[in-house]
């Protein structure tokens, strides 16, 4: 029958189109996002006017709203366990850079007591990443 | 002929495209989800000694307190956060390798913290560090 000839010849949907759309999808996430690994909780971070860009660090410390600490994907419990890991990270005697994630409603002393604990791990600098200001 | 069989080849004339649109969906999915959208910028803090270890950061240092509720204290007088900057960038002229040292209140949220330490930046100050 002439109808049912006509259906088999388009039965395949033509996927070109699709194809190229997704490509651009692709090509967009590419260009204008930052692929970045999960930290270890969801942290907000402080908005500041800073413009220095974040650059990639030996250790990354993380500390919630509430105080609890993760370096990189492990959570610790004392401070112990936190210079163990910084002293890990020492390289030929070189301290490691470190940058801190902490959560914009943590209190500040919470973050300061992790400061002096790395300083007496023997790092004298650290970064904390903030957000910019929208 | 056999190779001749033109069915065969017009049968076959479109290149299946299944299997690259798996792909090209992984990678799309893949890249939505590691992706990340947010502007990070880095703030550098200086970590002094503690006080007894007998060292020279604390000497000519200025400090500054943050109080709950937003007050702020600039070697010991309050002052508006937002002339904050401009004191700071009077110091410097003064003695550029000022320290600025912030101590915050107990329970203050980081951002209050960081509120202040933008403004001393923005008075141009490289050298501040956080203690309590």
């Amino acid at each position: 029958m002439q109808f049912n000839y006509h259906r088999k010849k388009h039965s395949e949907l033509d996927m070109t189109p699709l194809v190229s759309v997704i490509f651009l999808l692709i090509i967009f996430f590419l260009v204008a996002g930052t692929i970045r690994s999960p930290g270890f909780w969801e942290i907000e971070h402080p908005h500041s006017n800073s413009d220095a860009r974040v650059e990639a660090m030996d250790v990354s410390i993380f500390i919630d709203q509430d105080g609890n600490m993760a370096v990189g994907d492990r959570e610790i419990k004392n401070n112990y366990q936190l210079r163990y890991l910084i002293d890990n990270a020492y390289q030929n005697r070189i301290p490691p850079s470190i940058e801190v994630h902490a959560d914009s409603r943590v209190d500040a002393h919470d973050v300061v007591e992790l400061l002096e604990e790395i300083r007496r791990g023997g790092v004298r600098k650290v970064d904390l990443v903030t957000e910019v200001n929208q | 002929m056999q190779f001749d069989a033109v069915g065969y080849q017009s049968k076959r004339r479109w290149l299946s495209l299944t299997s690259l649109i798996d792909i090209v969906f992984l990678l799309l999915i893949f890249f939505m989800l590691t992706t990340s959208f947010s502007q990070q910028r880095k703030m550098s803090l200086d970590i002094p000694a503690e006080k007894g270890e007998g060292n020279s950061a604390w000497q000519g240092a200025a400090l500054v307190r943050v109080h709950d509720g937003g007050r702020v204290d600039f070697n010991g007088r309050q002052v508006d956060a937002s002339k904050l900057a401009a004191k700071a960038n009077q110091l410097l002229q003064k003695r550029p390798d000022s320290r600025f040292i912030v101590r915050p209140d107990a329970n203050l949220p980081l951002q209050q913290v960081v509120a202040v330490m933008d403004q001393l930046r923005t008075g141009g100050a490289t050298l501040v560090s956080l203690i309590r």
